[in-house]
């Protein structure tokens, strides 16, 4: 980036940036309510229309495992959030850790589904429901690798010391994204799993 | 540039690139990027209209070879062995024609372009809220255009079920659809749609956050404004698109059945995805985008229009304050009328009720503004420059384009001029006779401050009349084709009885356009022997007021050596405060009257 | 006057003296209107027309008007002026109500048109499947029940009886179509997997006159009254002779200007009918067709899906159902899609 052009940038333009940077995560994010809310009205849609029941048993101890494991580094980011911000370095790298490990877990629960259903034959194509159950995944999963990128680059760039409590912009975007992956699940999981 | 620590955004900007890559190629600046989507977007426009010419040939003169062309490309692209159009190359035409137009040309011209250009210098800022994601968002968009563009050369050739590409024809079981092409245009839509996102969002931050000291919401060029009402549909409109696209991916590559209803028989062979889907889930996840999409079309050229219209009228815009609700109106409604293309879709005729409701009323903000364009006329003091004639042509080319939509709105009329050239007459009417126009005003209006030089006025003009006159020419009777009941996407009427009288029409309509595609040529000309060669500009050609006219051409890259500190609104022409003369810029000292040794009218610093 | 002003009137003009023509002649370029909706389809059409036209002449009016009357001339000022809250309150208001006029117009008919559905004894029923690139017709037979074995099943040419109520249940068996009817005003999309409904009734005869060699329409009694030829003549078409272009070698390369006629075929049988029993009388009139037409793109054979409707006198509508083949190797498509997926379909009274 062209910061290196400049002498210092001051508290101040931190400040303002990140607000431009805040106001331009949360349109992002909207976008992205729009594009999973097109997913699931299809999905709702479908589901009511449909007149054979279509619903096959999902495994609930895995997706509630798998929402355990969201919602808690959806915790350990805010927490990696809040020390950059007060500056602690150490703290936030583990935190940024964490995030990334269970994101990890995340993804490997989500990957030994995956392998069971194509164990069992069952594919996007074998019926109307696994159809939506992967694009839904699938697409969440797509998200979630995303931000395990962004963790991994705002991790590397912690220990190199680029954030301090005027400058953390990154990870605090990052936080924001995240919760939006955590919330998006917690509407697949019912509306797949449970319901 | 200082070394003194920044203390604002507005202060901060990447500095004058000394290598060619950073300074054409891979360039943060706001000005260099629309100037790259510019050329792209003209040089699509190019290909668009070259398809819409071959689609008429054969419309005209179905079955014959066309010439030079024909014979030589025969057995390739859209060509048959003896170089006429193939029935399927027909299809390819109409559907690519108007993929291009929409996705590569205008959104990337009016948007992409101008409003990249023109944002942050109509604010008074240095650049866009997120540079890098500007040059993102081009560096999405030309790779997307190459993939559209590929897509010809496939076998089986590119999309052709239409731009609006219905399942289950644009899905795996529609019987004569190419793979590869149709998949190869659904990936470029999708990175079209993500760069449309990504410049939407920028623009939504830039105008909020970076306006100028002094530059309230009601000072805003009406550009500014309709770049910003633009820049919500784009956020939350496009994500649609992309969801639909991927769902359709799905079925074609996955084999999912989203659109695929069970028992669905191509020939005599059931469908290989399971079923279980609805064709009409499509609809109204494509049109929830796609409706909104025709208002992303529409409103930047309005907003270009309003302050043409107004510099040239040397007076305001006869009330801003309604034109800012009538583009926040549309905003509010245009989410709300999708269903009106899908009244004869076999939807649920209570739900068509609904939606026609809420699309007789959408006709009534458009109609307040071209109310208030004619008053902004009235009363002036008209000066017909080419960007002034272009504008005029504007609203007069959407009167007749939104006048024609009223018979659409009303859904028993509806019934019957569906799917007809009633249809492509009212859309081309405002994408073409209002935008396309517009964007020509944008383009002589605003060349001197891009380029630093004059379009050729006298080729403009000529330009603007032949144009105006072929257009009319061209599409106007396809309103009467309409009437008749001549259904779209023929590639050719001749099996018809009904639509037999009618062939001297569409052979009208043809020779029509091939002389409006001639005409093209002059601007072409003009545009590319001006950039080169053109009369130098001086700073403000036109006497305008808005902020982009303060800085000296060509405008460096910090735009405002100092940021500006705004006084008065956008068009504040022959205020009596700005005697002798009848403007002053928007950054105008309060009171210059008072000013020691106060500069002239017209003067920039 | 500048040449680019004249140039700019010159091409406002056009489009008025198209509306105008459109105004003059009574069904502008619409083909005429044959059932009771479709002319009230047209009524609101012609409203619409006369609102539009108005709003036209004014706008483009004014428009035309500013550009002359308030050019720049030396030692001119513009006119100071934002707006005025007055004016935009009448010119947004006279616009809602007119709108508002249409909107109470359009949902009526759209009510009439689309939500209420005929019931009855009287009313025909007929099933249309459409696939590419034909269309297939079902009519029940005599014991009034879908997905029997008395049905008859065509394929491109349908008929119905004059005068009365049909209700058509619409799909299609792989993309989807268009039942368009030009002279009904009739348009509805046939979508696999959704069951749509049209009806209408029919109230003209379509026939072909000998003399003229041109479709006329004709009522019921005006049909009984005249000798028609329901069999023995063919119907032709060949290329119109016109002088060929610089472009083009000669003019039979000129597909699109076709002379249609109806020619006595020597080697089919002569049959005329008046006043509803068989007739010796030379024929002034043969049995003609509504064309049916595909308005929704359905693969690279669209323009081509082209159908017939005959609409008959209820005797002759009696035969041409006797008269269809039995076993024309259509229940198969029938059978296989509609009967097999959608029974629920059938259910119909």
């Amino acid at each position: 980036m062209s910061d290196e052009h400049h002498a210092t940038l001051s508290p101040s333009f931190h400040a303002e940036r990140r607000d431009l940077r805040a106001m331009g995560m949360w349109l992002f994010l909207g976008s992205e309510v729009m594009f999973f809310t097109a997913f699931f009205g299809a999905y709702i849609v479908v589901r009511s229309a449909s007149v054979e029941s279509i619903v096959h048993p999902l495994d609930k101890v895995l997706g509630a495992l798998n929402t355990v494991v969201l919602i808690t580094s959806s915790l350990t980011m805010a927490l990696a959030v809040a020390w950059s911000k007060r500056g602690e370095r150490a703290k936030t790298g583990w935190a940024l850790l964490a995030t990334l490990a269970l994101a990890g877990v995340f993804l490997v629960v989500k990957g030994f589904e995956y392998a069971h259903h194509f164990q069992e034959g069952v594919f996007p194509r074998s019926d109307i429901f696994h159809g939506f159950y992967f694009l839904l995944t699938g697409f969440h999963g797509v998200h979630v690798i995303g931000g395990m990128i962004s963790l991994a680059i705002l991790w590397v760039r912690n220990r190199r010391g680029d954030f301090d409590e005027h400058y953390n912009d990154p990870i605090e975007m990052t936080g924001l994204y995240w919760h939006f992956v955590d919330l998006v699940w917690i509407f697949l999981f019912p509306a797949l799993y449970l319901l | 540039m200082s070394t003194a620590p920044i203390t604002r955004v507005a202060d901060f900007y990447h500095p004058e690139p000394a290598d060619f890559f950073h300074k054409y190629v891979w360039s943060y600046d706001h000005k260099v990027i629309a100037k790259q989507y510019m050329w792209t977007a003209f040089t699509f426009l190019i290909l668009g209209g070259v398809l819409a010419m071959l689609l008429r040939w054969q419309i005209a003169y179905p079955n014959a070879p066309v010439p030079i062309i024909g014979p030589l490309l025969h057995d390739a692209f859209f060509f048959g062995a003896d170089g006429s159009i193939t029935p399927n190359g027909y299809l390819e035409l109409a559907t690519m024609h108007g993929l291009v137009m929409v996705f590569f040309v205008i959104i990337p011209l009016i948007v992409g372009a101008f409003g990249n250009y023109l944002i942050p210098l109509h604010i008074g800022s240095r650049d866009v809220a997120f540079p890098l994601l500007n040059a993102l968002s081009y560096w999405l968009y030309l790779p997307a255009g190459l993939l559209m563009f590929s897509s010809f050369f496939v076998d089986k050739g590119a999309a052709a079920a239409g731009w609006t590409a219905y399942p289950p024809l644009s899905d795996a079981a529609g019987a004569s659809e190419p793979m590869l092409g149709m998949n190869l245009v659904l990936a470029g839509i999708f990175l079209a749609g993500f760069s449309s996102i990504l410049g939407g969002l920028n623009f939504l931050v830039t105008i909020v956050k970076l306006r100028a000291p002094g530059m309230t919401w009601s000072r805003l060029p009406l550009t500014t404004w309709a770049q910003f009402i633009t820049a919500v549909f784009q956020v939350l409109a496009t994500p649609m698109l992309a969801a639909a696209g991927a769902m359709l991916l799905f079925d074609r590559i996955a084999g999912t059945s989203f659109f695929i209803p069970t028992g669905l028989t191509v020939g005599s062979d059931l469908a290989a995805n399971s079923g279980g889907g609805f064709p009409l889930l499509w609809q109204h996840i494509f049109w929830f985008y796609a409706h909104p999409a025709v208002y992303i079309l529409i409103l930047p050229s309005m907003g270009f229009a309003s302050d043409i219209l107004a510099a040239f009228s040397r007076k305001p815009v006869f009330g801003y304050r309604a034109m800012v609700i009538s583009l926040a109106s549309i905003m509010g409604l245009g989410f709300v009328v999708w269903g009106h293309h899908m009244f004869v879709s076999g939807m649920n005729p209570v739900m068509g009720m609904a939606f026609m409701v809420s699309t007789v009323f959408i006709a009534l903000p458009s109609g307040v503004k071209v109310f208030n364009w004619l008053g902004t006329l009235w009363g002036g003091s008209i000066r017909l420059k080419p960007p002034m004639l272009y504008a005029i042509s504007f609203v007069s080319m959407f009167i007749v384009g939104g006048l024609s939509g009223i018979f659409m709105a009303a859904s028993p009329v509806d019934i019957y001029i569906h799917d007809t050239y009633y249809i492509i007459a009212h859309f081309h009417y405002v994408v073409f006779g209002a935008t396309l126009f517009s964007v020509f005003a944008a383009t002589t209006y605003w060349f001197p401050k891009m380029f630093g030089r004059m379009m050729n006025e006298k080729l403009s003009i000529l330009h603007w009349g032949l144009t105006f006159l072929f257009f009319n020419l061209a599409f106007f009777p396809m309103h009467f084709l309409g009437e008749a009941g001549h259904m779209r996407r023929l590639a050719t009427s001749t099996g018809y009885e009904f639509l037999n009288p009618l062939a001297p029409w569409n052979e009208f309509i043809t020779l029509s356009a091939f002389a409006l595609g001639m005409t093209q040529l002059l601007f072409m000309y003009n545009f590319i022997y001006s950039v080169f060669k053109g009369e130098k500009a001086p700073d403000n050609p036109w006497e305008a007021s808005t902020l982009e006219w303060t800085i000296p051409n060509p405008v460096p890259v910090y735009n405002f050596k100092e940021l500006p500190i705004v006084t008065r609104g956008p068009h504040e022409y022959s205020s009596p405060d700005t005697l002798p003369g009848d403007w002053l810029p928007q950054n105008a000292p309060a009171r210059p009257a008072d000013a020691p040794g106060a500069a002239p009218a017209g003067a920039s610093h | 006057m500048k040449p680019s002003t004249a140039l700019a009137g010159l091409a406002l003009l056009l489009p008025s003296l198209g509306a105008a023509a459109t105004v003059a002649s009574p069904h502008g370029w619409m083909p005429a209107e044959v059932s009771e909706a479709g002319k009230q389809i047209d009524a609101l059409y012609m409203h619409i027309l006369y609102i539009v036209i108005a709003i036209f002449a004014i706008t483009e009016g004014l428009l035309l008007y500013s550009v002359i009357a308030f050019r720049a001339r030396p030692g001119r000022r513009a006119s100071f002026f934002h707006g005025s809250a007055g004016v935009e309150l009448v010119l947004a208001t006279i616009p809602a109500l007119i709108l508002l006029y249409i909107t109470v117009v359009s949902s009526r008919l759209w009510d009439r048109v689309r939500l209420a559905e005929p019931k009855g004894a009287g009313v025909v029923h007929i099933q249309v499947l459409a696939e590419q690139f034909s269309w297939n017709f079902r009519y029940p037979g005599p014991d009034g029940a879908f997905g029997t074995k008395d049905d008859v099943l065509t394929n491109v040419e349908g008929a119905v009886p004059v005068g009365q109520d049909v209700v058509f249940h619409i799909t299609s068996k792989d993309v989807i179509h268009s039942f368009f009817l030009p002279e009904s005003r009739l348009k509805q999309d046939l979508v696999p997997g959704l069951l749509g409904k049209v009806w209408t009734r029919w109230d003209l005869i379509p026939v072909w006159d000998l003399v003229k060699q041109e479709r006329v329409l004709l009522t019921l009694d005006e049909y009984r009254a005249a000798a028609v030829a329901t069999a023995g003549y063919t119907f032709q078409s060949e290329p119109n002779p016109v002088k060929a272009g610089w472009y083009q070698a000669s003019s039979s390369e000129r597909l699109n200007y076709l002379r249609y006629h109806y020619d006595r075929d020597p080697s089919a049988k002569l049959v005329v009918e008046k006043g509803g029993k068989p007739s010796t009388e030379a024929p002034q009139y043969v049995l003609h067709y509504y064309e049916i037409a595909c308005a929704q793109l359905c693969g690279s054979l669209h323009f081509g899906m082209r159908g017939t409707m005959r609409v008959l006198p209820p005797e002759d509508y009696a035969a041409w159902l006797k008269a269809q083949p039995a076993d024309s190797g259509l229940s198969d498509k029938w059978a296989s899609v509609w009967d097999r997926y959608h029974p629920e379909y059938n259910k119909v009274f």
